[in-house]
């Protein structure tokens, strides 16, 4: 029997350079980067200072105050994109389709804020005076459960918590319960909001770009990167398979044709090779998918100005792309968005999406010195030279060498 | 393509009643109680003062080396279940390098002591005392990557937030990958350190119970904090038959719902919607289920919208009430690890025909109507087995277990 074909009929995004997906297109494709002052916590101790923030957030713009009770930042950015999503799918959730239906999210540091609150308020207070409202919160699946609780979702509810690629292996996992499971449609993406504890978290863990000269530029690929822009974020996309989108006359955006993972474990005694994950996550994508490394028009990278990982992504890039006269055009959107974790991979999904739908490859910026060495050209290039992307090739690494890769296909019967 | 049968081959355990499937099953049998006053960090100033710490846990006895890097309490657990998982399947991780590996894990809380101790030191110190080391063991990834280092796999591998009903959720997907052909072996289970957020947490929710758990029981309290894991090591039946290994149970499927309705109230539909699911999935036919470990957590609120979806459930397939009894009586709530706990108490009832009884029982519910299998195990022909997880969120997931035959 032949693999159920799944397609993306909804897109609803949060981010740091706009709220909607056409927005969001727009700052890409206008190359307008969404890192800014943080405002959401104090940071004037510290030497980095800016971030992806989305200043202007406020869940109340998007639901009633009663639909958001007890909810984090995490729950209300994720379900306004979840509802923009559907909102954009015009997929409404009745009694009837809701046991085919499903929800499935990246999410790994979202309950870092409410745990470390609510921990903090029973360390220095008393036990019994810290916020029971908080608690529920400190679970990694609260935003994801939101998003079932407000829009009646009972199929089945997922969090997967695997970091940069948890947003692509929850976008798997929908995937998987659409062709195995029988579910007709899911709302999959990724989320992760902007703390004063992960921002510290980072800060300390010595990630953040601008740590010893207080300048946070996110510059993928380029030979000044140092660090990652961290910021927040929500990328959900309506999955749907594609029969029953056909028949109910829904816009297609894309159909998603494979994912896959894989890990280069840290050798006794050695450094490891993370590009050995990498490529074996992008050879396996390809194989799952049936298709040709010729055949991707472009690779929306994980590259995010780490030094290490944009360096492990180019060489394992290279060695997968090594057979073809012309490599695809290359980007990451990090350079313009910043690291949203596990927002990030969807995000970069719905990037490509927007390039399909609208012929355009995403705004070159920050990326003057590429490379290692000696650069091909692709790596500089930006702009797809009139060139309409018909299959993009999307990457998620995280820093420890899980690696998730995904390919999604402009849509055709 | 035709899809792959998953058996069950290697179980590892760690766990306040003992480590090792034989302490285990042993004490489960005569329901031991793993239950004792918290020791981990000061509970003076809570409600409660109870729950299932491990006290005498050391990886380094079980792994017998030194791993790569250093790590919190939750990989700990999960490390050591996986090797005692490999060891009693009879697999030498060397054996499994050049294959893919699925290592597939659910947790709830993850490495929260690293959150904990961080906390601690910024009270104390500020900025400047939080260690980048502790920092960078928070993420829930590294549970995962740590096992991946340990024997050179190569994955997929992916963690499982689901809260309690973690551990089947990542069953589940494992069970998944390999009847689609996706890989050969999948170490799938669940993990929870015992933790100071979750201990609190529950108090202030007032459903920690004061000394004892007893589900099903009448004046039941509330739930008691465990901690744990569980590690089963699950391959195609092919690979099982041809290196003549030991088959525990054959996955028959697994069910998923989400109440959509509260973060931590339980639904009786959304258990029974979760049941149901498992029950189809694994295509049972008219066959009766003869063992149900329940999610049993002792708070009022699970254990009567557990009884009720299961009543209605049987009384609809008309096949009759399965025993279910709680093993959360004995090991409190394990929270990510509960699940594949229970899944390993279903695989070895099945081969020993032994229900584990619902322990600290005294007084009947009329409104948790069911044989809980009270405070005695007993023999029972288990020829199938269900295991319920249910967690915040009302994110459910079912595991249908069968004797391999």
């Amino acid at each position: 029997m032949q693999n159920k074909r799944v397609v993306i009929t909804g897109i609803g995004v949060v981010s740091s350079i706009g709220i909607g997906k056409d927005a969001f297109w727009q700052s890409l494709q206008d190359g307008k980067s969404g890192i800014k002052p943080v405002t959401l916590f104090d940071v004037s101790n510290l030497s980095v200072r800016e971030a992806g923030e989305i200043s202007d957030f406020n869940g109340k713009d998007h639901f009633s105050s009663k639909s958001l009770i007890h909810s984090d930042r995490a729950g209300q950015l994720l379900l306004t994109a979840a509802q923009s999503a559907l909102n954009d799918a015009r997929y409404v959730i009745s009694e009837k389709n809701t046991y085919e239906s499903g929800v499935s999210i990246g999410a790994t540091f979202s309950a870092l804020s409410c745990s470390s609150q609510f921990d903090r308020e029973a360390l220095s207070d008393e036990p019994r005076f810290a916020n029971p409202a908080l608690f529920p919160n400190t679970v990694m699946n609260a935003a994801a459960s939101r998003i079932s609780i407000h829009f009646k979702i009972k199929g089945m509810n997922t969090t997967i918590s695997t970091g940069i690629c948890a947003g692509l292996d929850a976008i798997d996992y929908a995937v998987k319960a659409i062709r195995y499971r029988g579910k007709k449609m899911i709302v999959a993406g990724g989320v992760e909001d902007l703390s004063e504890a992960l921002f510290l978290g980072f800060y300390r863990a010595g990630l953040l770009s601008g740590i010893t000269n207080g300048k946070v530029v996110s510059c993928p690929f380029d030979s000044k990167r140092d660090g990652i822009a961290l910021s927040e974020g929500a990328g959900v996309v309506i999955l749907e398979d594609m029969e029953s989108a056909q028949k109910r006359g829904a816009k297609i955006y894309g159909e998603i044709l494979a994912i896959a993972s894989a890990y280069a474990p840290l050798p006794r005694n050695q450094r490891r090779s993370m590009s050995d994950g990498m490529i074996d996550a992008m050879g396996g994508t390809l194989r799952l998918a049936g298709i040709q490394p010729k055949d991707i028009d472009y690779i929306f990278a994980n590259a995010n100005g780490s030094i290490e990982g944009d360096a492990e992504e180019e060489k394992a890039i290279r060695a997968v792309f090594s057979n073809e006269k012309k490599m695809p055009l290359i980007g990451s959107i990090k350079a313009i968005i910043g690291e949203s974790l596990s927002a990030g991979g969807v995000l970069s999904l719905i990037a490509g999406a927007g390039a399909i739908e609208n012929n355009f490859s995403p705004a070159r910026i920050n990326c003057q010195n590429v490379g290692s060495g000696q650069p091909p050209s692709d790596f500089q290039n930006s702009k797809s030279g009139g060139k309409s992307i018909q299959t993009a090739l999307v990457n998620a690494f995280c820093f420890s060498g899980l690696s998730t890769s995904a390919i999604i296909k402009r849509h055709s019967a | 393509m035709i899809k792959k049968r998953v058996v069950i081959t290697g179980l590892g355990v760690v766990s306040s009643i003992g480590i090792g499937k034989e302490d285990f099953w042993a004490h489960l049998k005569e329901g031991r109680s793993g239950i004792s006053p918290v020791s981990s960090f000061d509970t003076s100033r809570h409600q409660t003062h109870n729950a299932g710490e491990i006290k005498n846990f050391s990886l380094a006895s079980i792994v017998g080396r030194k791993p790569i890097r250093a790590f919190g309490r939750c990989s700990e657990l999960s490390l050591g279940a996986v090797e005692l998982a490999l060891n009693d399947a009879r697999i030498s991780a060397k054996d499994l390098n050049r294959e893919s590996v699925g290592v597939f894990l659910g947790t709830t809380l993850g490495e929260v002591s690293s959150l904990e101790q961080s906390d601690r030191e910024y009270l104390k110190n500020g900025i400047a005392g939080l260690n980048p080391v502790i920092l960078c063991q928070y993420p829930a990834m590294n549970i995962v990557e740590i096992i991946l280092d340990f024997y050179a796999l190569r994955g997929p591998a992916r963690i499982f937030t689901t809260a309690c009903a973690a551990g089947n959720y990542a069953i589940g997907a494992g069970y998944d990958l390999i009847r689609q052909n996706e890989a050969e072996v999948v170490l799938a289970g669940g993990a929870d350190p015992f933790s100071y957020i979750a201990f609190t947490g529950f108090n202030q929710l007032r459903s920690y119970a004061p000394e004892k758990c007893q589900p099903f029981d009448k004046n039941r309290k509330g739930i008691l904090l465990g901690e744990g894991a569980g590690m089963l090591v699950l391959e195609t039946l092919e690979r099982a038959l041809a290196r003549k290994a030991d088959i525990y149970a054959e996955v028959l499927g697994y069910g998923l719902s989400c109440d959509a309705f509260h973060m931590t109230n339980t639904q009786s539909s959304g258990i029974y919607d979760c049941i149901k699911d498992a029950v189809c999935k694994a295509s049972i036919g008219d066959q009766m289920i003869d063992y149900i470990c329940a999610h049993g957590t002792g708070t009022p609120y699970n254990d009567r919208a557990e009884s009720q979806a299961i009543k209605q459930l049987f009384d609809e397939l008309g096949t009759g009430l399965p025993l279910v009894s709680s093993i959360k009586s004995m090991l409190g709530h394990t929270m990510g690890a509960a699940s594949a706990i229970g899944a390993i108490s279903c695989c070895l009832a099945i081969n020993d025909n032994i229900v584990p009884p619902t322990i600290n029982f005294e007084t009947p519910d009329p409104e948790c109507d069911l044989d809980c299998v009270p405070n005695v195990a007993r023999t029972h022909n288990i020829e199938i087995a269900l295991n319920n997880g249910f967690a915040f969120g009302g994110n459910n997931a079912c595991l249908v277990l069968k004797r391999f035959t």
